[in-house]
């Protein structure tokens, strides 16, 4: 018992919450350091404690009677002039005997400025890589609008790796901004919903995919209404449909078909490629975090594994849905519904 | 065929010089400056038919030289064009609302950036009569 006392306790002394894990005789048996600061208490006193009361006050005390068998709960309490973030958990497999509720303590509004501060320094990180990015892609596009006629074979290679370089560092920091937002869970905060038409968002989608695939006017086929009424956020919607355009292009050398519908006041938008395909287990994995499949297109194409799981995040957090529904060796189809914002359903 | 002026204001003196280059070969006739102060001026005396405005800048920021071009008679009238590598979740609604008519985000393509500006002008030039 001592023994699993003592691992507990070096458990609590490296993290960074305060911890204290209590016995079913209200006993304080591991307090961190942090614990102690948190709630303006001292070893002495912990040793010393006639009841929990005395030392966590009424509220935490009560709160930890309360506690249920493997359910967890939280409880805000004022100590010591802070306010304090308590999540508490009973559990009985801890120790060898008895019940046991652990207690991690945080200061909120340490939380809430740690939120803050990662927020900012994100933001600034990407403001301050975008500057020379522009000032890089500006200059090598000058070069090779007007300069690459008069180059070497070679100059022109180094040209073109350069600007393809360029366009792949773009991309990848447009994902790792949507992903900062969606892990942060900012995405509710920052949507903004606007009317406009799908005809519009493809339009928007398909221009800046004209960077990455020279090809695209011939390559994707839009049927359908354009005038679809979409009822969403719309640079969000644009990122989605960007992510998944330019998927159905990499992923087959044939036409990307791309069709509107209006179905229940739904807007649905299929984008269909007619490559590879992708094996029937693998597809609930393709929206995981950083997923790649392992096929021939994956292992000669550079990607992060990023642009499925955001494009699910982005549709979620627009009240919208998407599936995918593929066959290998013929194609992938992947369907987008959003709401489209009629009198109906909005008003 | 009409050479359109272009000022462009930003803090960045290497993406001033490299997209007036790129704007250059296109057949606009640009002139640049680094602060806000200096842009207010050339917006003046340059007669720009278009501004290129950063927004995020040491001194003035590019809000308030919008709100200022706004704001005087000499210049109320060029469209201004947002161009920031900060994201904004609805830059375009965002840049009109505060008396831009568009807002590129930082990098662009520079054929998009000459073709965007083009239309823009056309539309202005239309509506201007």
């Amino acid at each position: 018992m001592q023994d699993d006392i003592a691992k507990l306790q070096a458990f609590a002394d490296n993290v960074p919450e305060g911890i204290l894990i209590i016995d079913g005789s209200e006993n304080i048996l591991v307090f961190n350091k942090q614990a102690l600061k948190l709630l303006g208490t001292s070893v002495e006193e912990i040793l010393l404690q006639t009841s929990i009361e005395t030392t966590l006050g009424y509220e935490l005390s009560q709160a930890i009677r309360d506690a249920e068998v493997r359910k967890q709960s939280h409880i805000e309490i004022f100590k010591s002039g802070r306010c304090l973030h308590c999540g508490i958990n009973r559990t009985s497999g801890l120790l060898d005997q008895g019940k046991q509720t652990i207690v991690s303590i945080s200061d909120v509004f340490s939380l809430k400025r740690l939120e803050e501060v990662k927020k900012e320094f994100i933001s600034a990180i990407l403001h301050k890589i975008r500057s020379p990015l522009a000032t890089l892609q500006t200059s090598l596009s000058v070069l090779h609008e007007y300069q690459s006629q008069t180059m070497t074979d070679e100059a022109r290679e180094v040209l073109e790796m350069g600007r393809h370089e360029i366009d792949r560092l773009n991309h990848l920091l447009n994902s790792l901004r949507d992903l900062f937002i969606i892990e942060t869970g900012l995405e509710q905060d920052d949507i903004k919903y606007e009317h406009f038409t799908a005809g519009n968002a493809i339009e928007a989608a398909l221009k800046k995919l004209l960077l990455l695939h020279k090809d695209i006017i011939t390559r994707v086929k839009i049927e359908g209404a354009l005038s679809t009424p979409v009822f969403a956020d719309f640079q969000r919607f644009c990122r989605v449909l960007e992510l998944l355009i330019d998927n159905a292009l990499v992923f087959s050398k044939d036409i990307v078909s791309t069709s509107i519908f209006l179905i229940d006041d739904l807007c649905t938008i299929k984008i269909k490629d007619f490559g590879i395909g992708i094996a029937e287990d693998t597809i609930p994995m393709l929206f995981t975090k950083y997923f790649r499949e392992d096929n021939q297109v994956n292992r000669t194409v550079q990607g992060n594994g990023l642009g499925l799981f955001i494009s699910r995040a982005w549709m979620e957090s627009m009240s919208g849905s998407i599936s995918i529904e593929s066959v290998q060796n013929q194609g992938t189809t992947v369907i987008l519904t959003v709401p489209s914002g009629s009198i109906s359903s909005h008003e | 065929m009409q050479q359109w002026k272009i000022l462009i204001i930003d803090d960045e003196d290497l993406l001033i010089k490299s997209m007036r280059l790129s704007l250059n070969y296109k057949g606009f006739d640009t002139l640049g400056a680094r602060d806000g102060i200096k842009g207010l001026e050339l917006a003046d005396s340059f007669h720009p038919d278009i501004i290129l405005l950063d927004i995020m800048m040491p001194g003035i920021d590019g809000w308030e030289i919008l709100k200022r071009l706004k704001g005087s008679s000499g210049t109320s009238r060029i469209p201004v064009v947002i161009f920031t590598a900060r994201e904004y979740s609805n830059g375009t609604a965002l840049a009109r609302e505060k008396g831009a008519v568009d807002m590129i985000t930082k990098p662009v393509d520079p054929r998009l950036l000459a073709s965007t500006l083009l239309k823009i002008l056309e539309q202005n030039n239309r509506m201007e009569g």
